[in-house]
């Protein structure tokens, strides 16, 4: 016999009484080692005490109170989950939402400043054909329809002649 | 795959389909033990019954979650545990509620003690087994949790090491050591009552 046996029938003592022939094992032992006695009884007093530890009652209306909570626990999760969907419209935006905010917004600003561009260069060329109808516009068709026989005289020569008896009557 | 050997995982796996029937017979197999094992972390009657109504409550919660891979009484235990935890981490952000205040203040009577041992034995008996029973449990609840938590669910629950291993989330030699530790510190607080206690044989 060694050690190991009377901690065995220690642990066994320990979750149940003992059989005949566990306990006349026991008894061999304790009669060799008359110094385990002390420990025997300490820690077969020990479990007694555990064991004889008072259970508190339990109330006759347990389980109706376990079905009232759970009922109050159900009602709660239905009302939890439908104000969560009403505020999952109120609240504050999420980042994704922020995020597609943003882009729209500089997508409809790009939008007006292009179009904006747009609008401006029409206006601009309208206003430069204007001006520059203006300024060019040509002589009356009246005067350009001798133009033909004007451009054939031979202009190469002055009519210096001409132009000295124009200054002297001026 | 539920173990056949734990009927109370097939009750567990029927409860999953939502038979109230099931959950019933449940209840009524581990109220006691869950009560119990409640009120030896909240020593408050009241309290200590809110929250075994708790965990009965979590347990048809997290049904449809249930897996039977340990069994149902390591589960339900760790349930009750984890409430049990959540309770002291509550009473520690709020400090007037918190454990180590007495829970009969203005009295001698330890915590844990409210409840009457309903035995029967003669007046002076049973004031001797009062005064003993006091003591253990005195002792039992200035046990730090883990350790007290491993040594009764090893010693009343009658959970296998592993079991218990699971529950507390800690590996098999943990769970002894933890136990060792429980009672050499109780059979150190408790010496003079337990060799002159009277704790006849059961």
């Amino acid at each position: 016999m060694n050690d190991t046996l009377f901690e065995a029938l220690l642990a066994l003592r320990q979750k149940r009484a003992l059989t005949a022939d566990e306990q006349s094992r026991l008894d061999g032992w304790l009669a060799a080692h008359p110094g385990d006695r002390t420990r025997w009884l300490e820690e077969i007093a020990l479990s007694t005490a555990l064991n004889r530890l008072p259970e508190p009652p339990v109330p006759s209306n347990f389980l109706a109170r376990v079905w009232q909570d759970i009922e109050a626990e159900e009602k709660r999760g239905a009302r939890a989950s439908t104000e969560a969907g009403w505020r999952a419209w109120l609240r504050w935006p999420s980042l994704a939402t922020q995020f597609a905010c943003v882009v729209l917004l500089l997508a409809t600003v790009a939008v007006v400043i292009v179009q904006g561009r747009r609008v401006r260069s029409h206006t601009q060329v309208a206003q430069s054909i204007e001006h520059i109808a203006a300024i060019a516009s040509g002589p009356n068709v009246e005067l350009l329809k001798d133009f033909e026989a004007i451009s054939r005289l031979n202009q190469s020569a002055a009519d210096v002649e001409l132009l000295a008896a124009f200054e002297r009557e001026r | 795959m539920p173990d056949a050997t734990d009927p109370d995982a097939t009750l567990m796996l029927r409860v999953k389909r939502g038979d109230r029937a099931a959950f019933e017979e449940l209840v009524a197999r581990y109220r006691q033990p869950v009560l119990s094992f409640v009120f030896r972390t909240l020593p408050d009657a009241t309290e200590a019954e809110d929250l075994a109504q708790c965990v009965f409550v979590q347990v048809w919660k997290s049904a449809a979650r249930y897996e039977p891979s340990a069994k149902f009484s390591t589960w339900l235990f760790t349930i009750a545990r984890n409430l049990c935890l959540n309770e002291f981490r509550r009473r520690s952000r709020h400090p007037a509620d918190s454990l180590d205040a007495p829970a009969h203040a203005g009295t001698d009577e330890p915590r844990g003690h409210s409840v009457e041992d309903r035995g029967a034995a003669s007046p002076p008996d049973t004031l001797l087994r009062s005064e003993l029973e006091a003591k253990v449990a005195e002792a039992v609840a200035a046990l730090p949790e883990n350790q007290r938590t491993a040594l009764l669910l090893w010693q009343r629950d009658e959970l296998a090491y592993e079991d218990i291993a699971k529950v507390l989330g800690c590996s098999l030699s943990a769970v002894k050591s933890l136990i060792h530790r429980a009672r050499e510190t109780l059979k150190a607080r408790l010496k003079p009552y337990l060799l002159n206690g009277g704790w006849e044989n059961e």
